[in-house]
């Protein structure tokens, strides 16, 4: 028998944001962006401001309307991702077996042989729970159980600040009373196909024959009946398991609209650098890049190309996303949102095709430019952010032409 | 318009337009084809905008006319006709009456002034060449087309007439690069443009093949068209503009590591190993004194070690290959044995015909 726990990090954003700033703590708060850069909706929202009904995706006002008192934050992403990684690491002491499931989720597979029952695991979850709250000043919540599924069921069945036990022998009781929705993978569309079918209940799934739910859902469905069974089986994957990373983006939503490829150029430098050290952190290059941008009005176009050699450096990754937009976008409409993404991702000692027609030149221009970036980062890093910046435009003519000149 | 003709030569005629003619819909009138009659012949055009294809036929002209019609559902009404029926069309207004035996259908009809205007070229110093020899010159080199459309000028294939009578056809796809020739009398003067070389599209190329058959072509280059006339059948295919890359260079000149192995052998070991390869279809070949070593590791697949006779007396060499790449080049190559010529790591590697000096397929390895 396994036992699997889920520690969901509750209300993420606004808890740390508290944990950092105490004081935070007398109101009802929300994470949310500057109205002024319209990306003004709510991000996260702590306890008190949930009671009040504010949601998810509330514009400022509406959230306001609901909560008087409630208290803005900007949101502080890499604060985020320090304590992710601080509280990850705080689990790795009990297992290796420790799977991240976006930011504030991870599962943690802590079957030992001395334990048997899943309920014997209670006392540890109870020890992270206090521990967690002690170091790192968020409250977690724990659902424990024999598979993963479950687990997150558990977690999010209690919440805050709570472990919540789930056992072969009572899950019956437990779960099968929840509306199917609450299971994991279960999305807005399976869940309306399934009410259809009158399955309003974990339970209900689980009664079904699985000839009736493939032939309902597909090959998805029948996974979601094994789920509600308590028969999911698999594992939760330590890091060196876990598949390899498919892409690496990043994209935002621009101040105000932009109807100039100039105006753009600094965004596009930004995205750039910061896919750039994603990049180097996890020693990746990218064969094939895209840009997606979305317009004045909320339309979405992206383009995007396959390359003979792997991008890494954050100068080549913007001249080459400013290159697929000079060739592609018409600029009929301003640009309100712009993304880009490095996708065919592999470590520079993969193997890799080697090209016939003077490609090495460009992969040579990425590797100097990739030892700018190091350099820069190193500036960073003993400076300060704000150290050193890009503080050039690039020349327009090389802009319909391939960075650097000629493919070939 | 009114005309008729027996079942089987028009249905052979519609599937070689319907196969031209778009099946993308953007614009309705794409999937149609045209078909005029005038005299004793009917003539038939579908397009794409890229390529068009024009059929003349002998038929039995009742009325002269010309109608716009959807290609694919004319030909599935004449193929699911028994064998050996006549076909008569007539057009009827904004229809056009499909009668067969006790058959009849009507088909609406298109606006024939819609209908992409395609202008009558005049061959003036076309080329005639072997189809046989045409078709084997596309099939040795159409497979290392690039599929990348970001890279236009790899999507076709280069088609160059010499003044000597060589025509030569180069494709790359920037990691590997095929070239074949032959030769041709030539009977008068070249078009200019075929003396530089024009870029043929892909799917130009993959529609002659399923064209040509036996017999001559007539080739000639009219604007940013290549024209190319098989009997009753003419081709106008749209050319690619672009810059073809200097390919003079990557074709190696002087090779010390050669080994001639035996084809068949050599495909089969390459399938063995490529069960043992990853997404990216890594093979190690070794060449050593009298044999082949193919050998591959992957952490997922597991890993291979196979050698094969060859005809080798060098230094040890290893290089590391997409499998897939030779594969290709060893299924176009008609001989017993075939020559493998590897320099080193990081240099183009060639495969021949070892009966025969025009061909080249040459392969860049994979970094290891």
């Amino acid at each position: 028998m396994r036992a699997i726990f889920h520690c969901d990090i509750n209300n993420c954003f606004a808890s740390i944001e508290m944990a950092i700033h105490p004081e935070l703590r007398r109101f009802p708060i929300a994470v949310a962006g500057d109205p002024n850069e319209r990306r003004g909706i709510v991000l996260a929202k702590s306890e008190s401001a949930k009671q009040c009904g504010v949601k998810t995706g509330d514009p400022l006002w509406r959230a306001r309307q609901k909560c008087p008192r409630i208290q803005f934050v900007r949101p502080h992403f890499e604060v985020y991702e320090q304590y992710s990684r601080g509280i990850r690491q705080y689990y790795k002491q009990y297992t290796e077996r420790v799977e991240p499931y976006g930011l504030d989720e991870c599962w943690l597979d802590v079957t030992t042989r001395q334990l048997g029952e899943c309920s014997c695991y209670l006392p540890l979850a109870e020890k992270i729970r206090l521990d967690i709250k002690r170091i790192f000043g968020v409250t977690v919540s724990i659902g424990v159980s024999f598979n993963k599924i479950f687990a997150k069921l558990g977690s999010d069945l209690r919440k805050p600040d709570a472990v919540t036990l789930i056992e072969p022998e009572h899950f019956r009781e437990q779960i099968w009373p929840l509306p199917v929705s609450s299971l994991l993978y279960a999305g807005r569309s399976t869940v309306q196909k399934l009410w259809r079918s009158g399955i309003f209940t974990i339970g209900q799934l689980a009664s079904v024959t699985p000839m009736f739910i493939r032939n309902l859902l597909g090959k998805n469905g029948l996974k979601l009946w094994v789920y509600a069974n308590g028969r999911d089986d698999s594992p939760v994957l330590a890091p060196y398991e876990q598949p390899m990373r498919q892409s690496l983006g990043h994209g935002t939503t621009l101040a105000r609209d932009v109807s100039s490829i100039v105006d753009l150029w600094p965004t596009i430098l930004m995205l750039s650098e910061h896919i750039a050290m994603g990049l180097q952190e996890e020693n990746l290059m990218g064969f094939g890049i895209q840009v997606y941008v979305r317009r004045m009005d909320l339309t979405f176009q992206q383009f995007q190309m396959s390359l003979d050699f792997g991008l890494s450096a954050s100068r080549m990754i913007a001249d080459y996303s400013l290159m697929l937009l000079a060739q592609n976008y018409d600029w009929e409409q301003a640009i309100r949102a712009i993304g880009i993404r490095l996708f065919d991702l592999h470590t520079p000692d993969e193997p890799h095709q080697l090209s016939l027609f003077g490609v090495p030149e460009q992969s040579r221009k990425n590797q100097s430019y990739a030892q700018i970036d190091g350099a820069v980062q190193k500036i960073r890093t003993r400076f300060g952010e704000d150290a050193i910046a890009v503080g050039h435009l690039p020349k327009l003519k090389h802009w319909c032409h391939p960075p650097g000149g000629s493919n070939l | 318009m009114k005309f008729s003709l027996d079942r089987d030569t028009f249905a052979r005629i519609l599937k070689r337009i319907d196969s031209v003619c778009s099946s993308r819909g953007s614009f309705a009138i794409l999937s149609s084809c045209m078909i005029e009659a005038k005299g004793n012949a009917i003539t038939v055009t579908g397009t794409d905008l890229d390529i068009t294809l024009r059929v003349v036929e002998n038929a039995d002209i009742i009325e002269e006319g010309v109608i716009v019609i959807n290609a694919h559902r004319l030909l599935d009404t004449v193929q699911n006709q028994p064998q050996g029926y006549e076909i008569l069309l007539t057009s009827e207004g904004s229809q056009v009456l499909v009668e067969a035996g006790n058959f009849r259908a009507r088909i609406p009809s298109g606006d024939v002034s819609e209908f992409p205007p395609i202008n009558d070229i005049q061959l003036k110093s076309s080329i005639v060449i072997d189809a046989s020899v045409f078709k084997n010159l596309i099939d040795k080199t159409m497979f290392s087309i690039s599929r990348d459309d970001s890279r236009a000028d790899f999507t076709g294939a280069l088609l160059t007439i010499y003044q000597n009578g060589c025509v030569q056809m180069v494709s790359t796809d920037g990691h590997r690069l095929s070239r074949a020739e032959a030769n041709i009398q030539i009977n008068g003067s070249l078009p200019g443009s075929l003396e530089k070389g024009v870029i043929i599209p892909l799917k130009g190329l993959s529609e002659l093949t399923k064209n040509l058959f036996d017999g001559t072509i007539n080739l000639d280059v009219s604007g940013s068209k290549l024209v190319v006339m098989s009997g009753q059948t003419t081709f106008y295919i749209n050319l690619i503009a672009g810059q073809f890359p200097d390919f003079s260079k990557v074709i190696p000149s002087q090779l010390d590591h050669k080994s001639v192995i035996k084809r068949d052998d050599f495909q089969q070991i390459i399938k063995r190993a490529s069960i043992f390869t990853a997404k990216a279809g890594t093979i190690r070949l070794t060449m050593n004194i009298g044999k082949l070593e193919v050998s591959t590791f992957d952490a997922k697949s597991g890993e291979m070690r196979d050698f094969i006779d060859a005809e080798y007396e060098g230094s040890g060499v290893t290089a590391g290959f997409n499998w897939r790449y030779i594969d290709d080049i060893l299924r176009v190559i008609d001989s017993e044995y075939v020559s493998l010529e590897i320099i080193d790591m990081d240099s183009p590697a060639v495969v021949r015909d070892v009966t025969t000096d025009k061909y080249d397929f040459i392969v860049m390895p994979m970094q290891l």
